[in-house]
């Protein structure tokens, strides 16, 4: 059976350049021959040191960095057979930084609305109404626990958290068959936490949502992750069931990150 | 252990203009930090955290925010009727910020080193290479060669946050205002962070006031927390007291909300309802809709935030109609 998403082999190196005549000062492997197969209705957590290249993998599988070697696959063929608005379709991030993710020039409505409009050309051919849009855009806002209120909102109006939130609601307007959320909730305080978890998990039993959760926090990968995938220096160290890994882990690094959590989460 | 007072916030009220109306985001809260204190702030999305920090330093937006009433003392001078002149030393290394959003806070055409350096030098009044370096190994950065000379989107997230970290120490500030600094990072790292901000209070003799949503970070480290909740402080105390016998029902919520690391299989449990939106505050006690002990009086007075505990210098305040005793 062909995966949905597939990551096969993917290297990808960063040059960092200095000085006057922009000599090259070092190169950083983020990522080391790393493959990775989601089938539909997977949900797999993504941990791993700071740096180890959890954010440029899914930048990667999303379309936005292009690897120096391997290929990202869709249904068994390559990413280049896909236009973009198709890949769009595909694959949406919630981006680990939300702020540089959402156009200070634009309300929240229009973030929205142009996303649910791109989502209503793929799948019926033509743009949504005003009205539907601005159903649409409500809707999405109170699944994220922000009133309507909100649609009139510029970004620097916002709260951390309720940044965080519109970022979440704008992927899931795209209605993609995958979602690459990099750490979506570690924003948010808990009973928001909780309320997006549900969510998640909701969007994934009713429409099978295939989920790639990149977390530091092993509650929350623990919580949606059925697989896990935990990666050091670009590449990938451990790979198991999600319980399997977090009763009897074999590398070190996810020992450490267990032991070190504080007893009362446990 | 009684300490001087290095903080002093006294019935603070802050508004800010949505779409044309002013609506309250900050009220009636009074606070304190004392000299090489660590104190927690907590509290949902949107209560107004951010707003307070900012309003230590003056930095809230302009045009869009006013300060209706209150009074804000640091270090004995109060900082709202501060001169140009204090609020530059203010700003310029006696009070630091980690800011909640890193990548806005860094200068994207520098690169790390250039501004570590720049906050070094503002301070000391040299530029010190090797100093930047050894102050970019302490928060914990591998590679301190690379980072030093990487610019800003050069980073992965976690990186990031440590580089915001050692800009905000660089300066040896009396207090460290941290805004969600390692939500970005693991619990190990975490953990080395913590104890670099512990071994600095001592050091330096620098207060921190931490506002985070992770309770586990606050439990370990902490004296004091406080509370939240649509722009008023609910509760305070011992941090260990508060969460092991968090007396508002708001407080009860929020520690069972917290995910535990194994899955029940069932759905997490939640706070019902949302927080309520600025302009349309409840009346009586705000978070009376979505309490389950609600009763007659909540929905008409407000509670005001109430010493409990025996002993006179008990630090135990909550702000709940179902908590009797004299007023704060
Ligand atoms: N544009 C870039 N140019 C140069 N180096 C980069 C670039 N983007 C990332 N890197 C480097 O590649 C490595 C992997 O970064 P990445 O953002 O994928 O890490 P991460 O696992 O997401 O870490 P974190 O948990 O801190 O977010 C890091 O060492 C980072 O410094
Ligand atoms: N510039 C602004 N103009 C209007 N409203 C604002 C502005 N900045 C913040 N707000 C509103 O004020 C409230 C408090 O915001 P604040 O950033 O202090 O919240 P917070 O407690 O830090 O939340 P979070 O945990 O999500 O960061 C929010 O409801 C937010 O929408
Ligand atoms: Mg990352
Ligand atoms: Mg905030």
């Amino acid at each position: 059976m062909t995966s949905l998403l597939e990551a096969e082999d993917i290297t990808k190196d960063f040059h960092i350049e200095g000085g006057l005549f922009r000599r090259r000062r070092g190169t950083v492997r983020a990522l080391d021959r790393v493959t990775l197969a989601l089938n539909a209705g997977d949900s797999v957590g993504l941990v791993g040191e700071s740096g180890s290249g959890k954010t440029t993998l899914a930048k990667i599988l999303t379309g936005l960095l292009s690897p120096d070697g391997g290929r990202v696959l869709w249904e068994g063929r390559p990413a280049a057979d896909y236009s973009r608005a198709q890949w769009a379709g595909h694959v949406q991030m919630i981006f680990q930084d939300p702020s540089s993710s959402l156009n200070p020039k634009l309300t929240v409505r229009t973030l929205l609305t142009e996303a649910l409009d791109v989502k209503h050309r793929r799948t019926e051919g033509r743009g949504g109404s005003t009205g539907t849009l601005r159903d649409e855009a409500g809707v999405l806002l109170s699944s994220v626990g922000l009133s309507p209120e909100f649609l009139r909102s510029y970004p620097h109006q916002l709260s951390g958290g309720q940044k965080q939130r519109v970022a979440i609601a704008r992927a899931l307007a795209a209605e993609p068959r995958v979602l690459v959320a990099d750490e979506p909730v570690s924003a948010l305080d808990l009973s928001i936490q909780a309320q997006i978890l549900n969510l998640l998990l909701d969007l994934k039993d009713r429409y099978s949502l295939t989920l790639l959760v990149i977390s530091h926090d092993l509650a929350v990968v623990g919580y949606l992750a059925d697989r896990l995938i935990v990666m050091k220096e670009g590449r990938p160290v451990e790979e198991g069931p999600a319980g399997t890994v977090l009763d009897s882990p074999r590398h070190d690094y996810t020992r450490t990150l267990l032991a070190a959590v504080p007893g009362f989460i446990r | 252990m009684t300490r001087d007072s290095l903080v002093r916030i006294e019935h603070l009220d802050i508004d800010y203009r949505q779409h044309g109306v002013w609506v309250p985001v900050v009220r009636d809260v009074s606070f304190e930090l004392r000299e090489r204190e660590m104190v927690s702030l907590v509290g949902e999305s949107g209560c107004g955290k951010t707003t307070l920090a900012l309003s230590i330093l003056r930095l809230l937006p302009e045009r869009e925010s006013a300060v209706r009433g209150g009074r804000i003392l640091f270090d004995g001078s109060d900082v709202l009727r501060m001169d140009p002149d204090g609020l530059r030393s203010l700003r310029g290394g006696r009070i630091s910020m980690i800011f909640q959003d890193p990548f806005s806070s860094l200068n994207p055409v520098l690169t790390v080193g250039e501004q570590v350096e720049e906050v070094l030098e503002c301070h000391e009044g040299r530029r010190d290479p090797a100093r930047v370096k050894s102050l970019l190994e302490r928060v914990v950065l591998p590679d301190p060669s690379r980072i030093y000379s990487s610019f800003p989107h050069q980073l992965s997230g976690g990186q990031r946050q440590r580089v915001m970290i050692a800009m905000a120490i660089a300066s040896s500030p009396k207090l460290l205002i941290a805004d969600e600094p390692t939500t970005a990072l693991d619990v190990t790292v975490q953990k080395e962070i913590l104890d670099l901000l512990t071994r600095l209070q001592d050091e330096l003799g620098m207060s921190v006031l931490l506002i985070t949503h992770n309770l586990g970070l606050v439990a370990e480290r902490s004296h004091r927390l406080a509370v939240m909740y649509s722009g008023r402080l609910v509760e305070s105390g011992e941090t260990a007291a508060v969460l092991a016998s968090p007396r508002h029902p708001y407080t009860q919520g929020l520690i069972q909300s917290l995910p535990r690391i194994r899955r029940t299989g069932s759905r997490l449990p939640m706070l019902p309802g949302q927080p309520p939106e600025l302009s349309r505050i409840p009346s009586g006690c705000a978070f009376h809709p979505r309490c389950a002990k609600v009763f007659a009086p909540c929905s008409r007075e407000i509670p005001p935030l109430k010493k409990m505990g025996s002993s006179p210098d008990s630090d135990e305040a909550v702000a709940c109609h179902l908590f009797g005793g004299p007023a704060s």
